[in-house]
């Protein structure tokens, strides 16, 4: 059943079919927290908050957007009102636990490195170019739909996705040289 | 080592991204083939992006679910609509009054929580806060005509008290365009 589908029955009475939706785009989501927020606990609160929000204000959608535009959206938002609130969170809250290698070998230990300085790499980025990064590059998301789900002109998803790459090669240099 | 500027730099991110247009890329194409400088800094780039995929996405436990009624999330607007209308005059003064209804498109025109918006997203916000009301709607429409209305989730983010200052702006600006 394609999402405007349930989106109409859900508006109809046929609350529960929205959980369908809920199925549908709760991994995505997440994947997009985590690159924004990188803290586990963090992420699954604006996940469950981004899907009540939704759901609350399905009568306000009137469906001239996409659901997944529209649910991204909100997620996005409600992330970046996080991140405002706890503006120093990049820092202090980085999810590092799952960094950590397991043993301590030469090799894990490199490796552990790397992930590391890659994922500080990352949290050093604007949580809005973190978000671009992340529905482009490892989503593909064409620059169209970014610019949607973003509010922002196609031009400035482009600039800010290759700001953000240049930044992670400065940033990543010694591990790519 | 002989380096390349940042110019090079970018339009290679760019390269990678698949963003350019055919002229571009056979420039760039030509970069490539006859500079070995190029060719590293690319070689770079394609490792930096792939170093980013180490950070995997960890599993998070599925969302838990139970759908409360939507009916019951509505009814209660319509009693507060009177004091939230108070609220919303308090507030009109306190974001500046009368001058606010005279922007320039671009200048930061009203605060929303933490964030300042233009004169455009302001009513794109507004019209969004009276989709389910046909008669403001139809104003609003009048005004805005050719204008597209895609911003759903601001209004979410939202607090009430804002949303009824933005309402009421948006009256005050349907009266102002019934008056002319």
């Amino acid at each position: 059943m394609e999402d405007h589908e349930i989106v109409r029955r859900v508006k109809k009475g046929e609350t529960e079919l929205y959980e369908i939706l809920v199925r549908r785009y709760e991994k995505k989501l997440c994947a997009l927290g985590w690159r924004m927020l990188h803290n586990r606990a963090d992420v699954e609160d604006a996940v469950q908050e981004a899907f009540m929000k939704a759901y609350r204000s399905l009568s306000r959608f009137r469906g001239d957007a996409q659901f997944s535009t529209w649910i991204y959206r909100i997620t996005v938002n409600l992330i970046l009102n996080r991140i405002r609130k706890y503006s120093k969170m990049k820092e202090i809250d980085l999810d590092t636990d799952k960094i950590q290698g397991a043993d301590n070998p030469r090799a894990s230990a490199r490796r552990s490195e790397l992930k590391l300085a890659t994922a500080r790499a990352i949290a050093e980025l604007p949580p809005r170019q973190r978000a671009i990064f992340h529905m482009r590059y490892e989503e593909g998301r064409p620059h169209a739909e970014i610019a949607r789900v973003l509010g922002l002109s196609e031009g400035a998803v482009k600039s800010s996705y290759h700001h953000a790459v240049f930044k992670l090669r400065e940033s990543l240099r010694e591990f790519v040289e | 080592m002989k380096t390349i500027d940042e110019s090079v730099k970018k339009k290679l991110i760019a390269y990678l991204d698949g963003s350019l247009e055919h002229r571009e890329r056979n420039e760039v194409e030509g970069l490539i083939e006859s500079s070995s400088a190029c060719r590293r800094e690319l070689k770079a780039l394609k490792r930096t992006l792939s170093l980013t995929e180490m950070d995997r996405v960890p599993f998070f436990k599925p969302v838990k679910w139970t759908a409360p009624s939507l009916n019951a999330a509505t009814w209660w607007r319509w009693i507060l609509a009177p004091a939230a209308l108070a609220a919303a005059a308090v507030g009109f003064f306190l974001f500046g009054g009368f001058e606010i209804f005279n922007p320039s498109q671009d200048q930061p025109w009203v605060m929303v929580g933490t964030d300042t918006l233009t004169r455009q997203q302001g009513f794109e916000l507004v019209d969004l806060i009276i989709s389910n009301d046909n008669e403001l709607r139809e104003g609003f429409l009048k005004y805005s005509e050719g204008h597209s209305p895609d911003v759903y989730s601001e209004l979410i983010d939202l607090e009430d008290k804002e949303a009824e200052v933005l309402i009421f702006l948006l009256e005050e600006k349907i009266t102002g365009i019934e008056r002319s």
